[in-house]
């Protein structure tokens, strides 16, 4: 009787800890876009401590962790330029966009109107993979079979048709075709075909 | 530091201390630093290696830096060290430990939201590649979830290495802060990750690795405490 108050209690207590820890540590991953279409460099900064630097007429993109659930608050994000003027604060609230398969944090300098850049190159890009491994390693984009990148080496594909959306279709294999887990970011010049940057490294082989 | 014979032993020592030769080292030691790299340490830095140096440097042995035939270059050395202080002591001392104080509970969790169908991970986690809710054990839009040592990825981020790293930093946080641990974030805010320090260290290590692909993984890091400047 005692006994089955106690698991009781227990039960309720461990259901209580799920209850209101059920999203601690719990991640979303969003696509972060920079767009800087003036003609001076500039620093965007999201949660107070992550920092990108762009070059003017630029653009990078990276994925960043978010909160998972909807919570209708947006992402702080501030604007500097080159000489440390601030530019611009924003909240920015994720959208889904066309090329992407997460939600999109576009963050696009100025927001509307004048441009002094080239216009961006859309629908293909060229895939940059740096194996930073001793072994050399193929390279495969969904069933198509790119080639092979030497070891600490680099090798671009392309151009190839696509988007950001396709740089979750690569997969990378090492010699004894085991899967490599990677690193991925894009930085390119607006006019200019968009460059993926893809990077993975292994332990060097035992002598 | 004693020669002995035609070789020198050295001793590891906790914290900073310097690396201290001893005589009659037993099999089951870890290797020895080498002379020659020492010489090298003591000509860069102007001071004696200390047991953590040393670990450091095993460690760029086993993975290559940017530098031609993969050595580490000074700015490889920064981003590693960037990584390192972002982590601290306290969770870089977590590395190779199970966690305790709660840690297995929450890790019980974890196991059941993924069914129990669990991979296993580096250093002592499972991890269950996964779907969103319903058909999977993750909630919807979310990528990523850990709890203890048991990590749940989206099926569709199983190459996301950065994002590992992130989630792997929540793992130590874990087990640095056993049963406390979701308390704690709570406290940081859920949805505040502009306030959040367990997110706001994740976040930042995660950037790291995108940035920095070739960084050997954390749980590769043997800490010894006492990194010096």
């Amino acid at each position: 009787m005692r006994a089955g108050k106690i698991a009781r209690g227990l039960a309720v207590a461990a259901l209580l800890i799920v209850a209101v820890g059920i999203l601690a540590a719990c991640d979303t991953t969003y696509d972060l876009v920079i767009e800087n279409h003036t003609d001076q460099r500039i620093a965007v900064t999201l949660y107070d401590s992550l920092v990108y630097e762009l070059q003017p007429c630029s653009v990078q993109i990276a994925s960043i962790a978010g909160p998972a659930t909807p919570s209708g608050k947006g992402f702080r994000v501030s604007v500097r330029g080159g000489d440390g003027t601030a530019l611009a604060q924003a909240e920015i609230q994720p959208q889904r966009l066309e090329g992407h398969t997460q939600p999109v944090i576009l963050v696009r300098i100025p927001q509307e109107g004048d441009d002094a850049c080239p216009a961006s190159v859309k629908g293909v890009f060229l895939l940059v993979v740096r194996n930073y491994s001793q072994s050399e390693a193929t390279i495969w984009l969904g069933d198509a079979r790119l080639g092979t990148v030497a070891p600490l080496d680099q090798t671009a594909f392309g151009p190839l048709p696509g988007t950001w959306a396709d740089v979750k279709r690569v997969k990378i294999l090492d010699a004894g075709n085991n899967p490599i887990s990677y690193s991925a970011r894009a930085e390119y010049n607006l006019g200019e075909i968009p460059r993926f940057f893809i990077g993975f490294t292994a332990p060097r082989p035992r002598q | 530091m004693i020669a002995t014979r035609n070789r020198v032993i050295f001793r590891a020592l906790p914290a900073s201390r310097p690396l201290v030769v001893r005589h009659d080292v037993g099999a089951s030691q870890p290797p020895t630093p080498d002379p020659d790299w020492v010489a090298d340490f003591r000509a860069t830095h102007g001071r004696d290696p200390n047991e953590q140096d040393w670990q450091d440097h095993l460690l760029s042995l086993r993975y290559p830096g940017t530098g031609p035939n993969g050595e580490w270059l000074e700015r490889d050395w920064q981003v590693y060290y960037r990584l390192v202080d972002l982590l601290g002591g306290d969770l870089l001392s977590q590395i190779g430990k199970p966690g305790g104080h709660g840690t297995g509970f929450y890790s019980g969790i974890g196991a059941f939201l993924a069914l129990w169908k669990l991979e296993p991970g580096p250093d002592g986690t499972r991890i269950a590649y996964v779907r969103n809710f319903p058909a999977g054990g993750i909630p919807p839009n979310t990528t990523g979830w850990t709890w203890g040592n048991t990590i749940l990825i989206l099926e569709g981020e199983r190459n996301n290495r950065p994002l590992l790293m992130h989630e792997y930093t929540h793992v130590l946080q874990y087990r640095h802060k056993g049963i406390g641990y979701v308390p704690n974030y709570l406290k940081g805010g859920l949805y505040n990750w502009d306030n959040n320090p367990y997110e706001q260290q994740g976040v930042e290590v995660q950037q790291i690795y995108e940035w920095n692909p070739w960084l050997p993984p954390i749980w590769e890091i043997v800490w010894v405490g006492g990194r010096s400047q």
